[in-house]
């Protein structure tokens, strides 16, 4: 791999808290060993940032490729944006131009350095798993209702400790590092359901009052489950918002997949959202999670989004569960797939002469949109078939689906005889 | 290029195409272009796509070119540093 593939500007500017209260380098690392760096109960965000990411940065500038990196080199071979490439714009760097780019960015005399007297400008920030949905896709550490839901089917023994940001002194440092943070350009918090998460409006009503509302974007996922207005009010106050707002499809498959919500207010919530977005200039995106359900219905995403112009995105292609990756579709279904999203995109003769980096960007919205949609289909094309792991998802959602009295062939009826193969 | 030090020892520089003719120039000069003669630098089309960013029919492009590129073609943040005493 080259310094070209491998290197990424992001440890110099920015840095995560997991939900855990660990920290970890970077919003788009691997979620395995999510607990081997220092906890906020051990070293200050600040302190981690500049001394304790040094070998992170060393190993970026000696062209090692680090292996909690690799998700945004397999977006990468299937042309989708990765956070590296994300990451790398913002530093005033792009790969078709990367050498003259890297020589020119404000940050190179600041590369030189491993450990920094910067402070983080971008921040992310996970509040804890407070959530009051149950994706199938995700993990108890981030949704306390799916944890409580794996206990009682006894998929886990103990529940995930209390978020780190229920301390009131753990939170109290960390919004003194804010505070202490002279150059903070965006927060960006998730949860669990970040709503319902009382740390969130904490640290929103504390950044009004120490009026840094007035430089900082915050960005935040919201579930579509549930209204705030208290919420919403203090967001309309800040200089600027990315708001995302998770759906699948645009179909019951939804409810199944992420459990909890029902599609009919889900829609409610959404024209909702947009209503506020629009009335305050905030950046609206479509925040997806494609699995090996949800892949079916993709294109109904992406045709509700155009239709809309707003973005769509999703961190990653899926890993983990890694029986949910939509990788474990068998390529004759993929070819279903591969020719609904083709068609979709033929439809509307989009040009893209470039690939767009700057996903926000609001008057490419429907050229990004497109994009995702093609690297989605590079994907299901080109990712090596996991069919073998359909038994392990049947095992899963039978599990599940004891707990919740639901059935997946009641909203994808298609997938029947590929589930009953394997043993449904 | 394998890593940083491979990087700081490249030299990087503009191409600035007018009328097909090449001028190379270092990557932090400051670049002026007649703002009615279409111009290429680095293969990106600068003239007459910002022709409505020219003053007194000169287009003047502060240096460095890439920060420039950056903010006029719509690419969002540029973070830089912050400036430590």
């Amino acid at each position: 791999m080259t310094f070209k593939d491998s290197f990424c500007p992001s440890p110099w500017f920015h840095m995560r808290i997991n939900n855990s209260g660990h920290y970890e380098y970077c919003r788009w690392a691997t979620k395995q060993d999510r607990t081997s760096l220092p906890n906020i109960q051990q070293q200050t965000p600040l302190n981690f940032f500049q001394s304790g990411m040094a070998p992170v940065r060393e190993a970026m500038l000696s062209g090692k490729p680090l292996s909690g990196c690799a998700e945004c080199y397999q977006m990468e071979q299937h042309s989708k944006v990765s956070g590296r490439q994300r990451q790398l714009l913002k530093t005033g760097v792009r790969l078709e131009d990367f050498t003259n780019g890297m020589l020119s960015t404000p940050w190179i005399n600041e590369f030189k350095n491993t450990v920094t007297e910067q402070t983080p400008q971008d921040w992310q920030i996970d509040l804890g798993n407070y959530c009051n949905s149950a994706c199938i896709f995700c993990d108890p550490g981030s949704s306390s209702r799916l944890a409580s839901e794996f206990k009682r089917i006894g998929i886990i023994d103990q529940t995930p400790a209390a978020s780190w940001c229920d301390d009131p002194v753990l939170l109290d440092n960390f919004i003194d590092a804010l505070r202490a943070s002279n150059q903070i350009k965006y927060l960006h918090f998730i949860g669990g359901e970040t709503l319902i998460t009382p740390a969130f409006k904490r640290i929103l009503e504390t950044l009004v009052e120490e009026n840094l509302h007035q430089t900082i974007t915050i960005g935040f996922t919201t579930n579509l489950t549930l209204w705030d207005q208290p919420i919403v009010d203090l967001l309309t106050q800040f200089e600027q918002v990315n708001l995302g707002m998770s759906v699948e499809c645009i179909h019951p498959l939804n409810d199944y997949v992420r459990y909890g919500g029902e599609i009919d207010n889900t829609l409610k919530l959404l024209d909702q959202w947009i209503a506020v977005a629009d009335q305050n200039n905030w950046l609206a995106q479509l925040r997806i999670t494609p699995t090996v359900f949800t892949i079916w219905h993709l294109d109904t995403v992406y045709k509700y989004a155009y239709q809309r112009n707003i973005a769509v995105e999703s961190c990653n292609f899926l890993n983990e569960p890694n029986f949910m990756r939509p990788s474990v579709l068998p390529m004759a279904m993929r070819l279903q797939v591969i020719d609904r999203l083709s068609a979709w995109i033929d439809q509307h003769n989009t040009v893209l002469t470039e690939q767009i980096i700057n996903t926000r960007h609001p008057a490419m919205a429907r050229q990004q949109i497109v994009q995702d949609a093609g690297s989605y289909i590079h994907y299901l094309k080109n990712q090596p078939d996991e069919s073998s792991k359909i038994p392990a998802l049947v095992d899963y959602i039978k599990l599940l689906e004891s707990s919740r009295n639901n059935s997946i062939l009641q909203y994808l009826p298609e997938y029947e005889e590929l589930l009953r193969s394997a043993g449904y | 290029m394998k890593n940083f030090s491979d990087l700081l020892a490249t030299k990087g520089y503009l191409v600035v195409t007018v009328n097909g003719v090449d001028t190379h120039h270092d990557l932090h000069d400051t670049i002026t272009l007649d703002a009615t003669v279409p111009a290429v630098i680095n293969g990106y089309e600068i003239l007459p796509k910002y022709s409505y960013l020219a003053q007194d029919g000169f287009l003047t492009i502060p240096a460095p070119f890439y920060s420039w590129l950056h903010e006029h073609s719509g690419q969002g943040w540029l973070l830089h540093p912050v400036k430590l005493s």
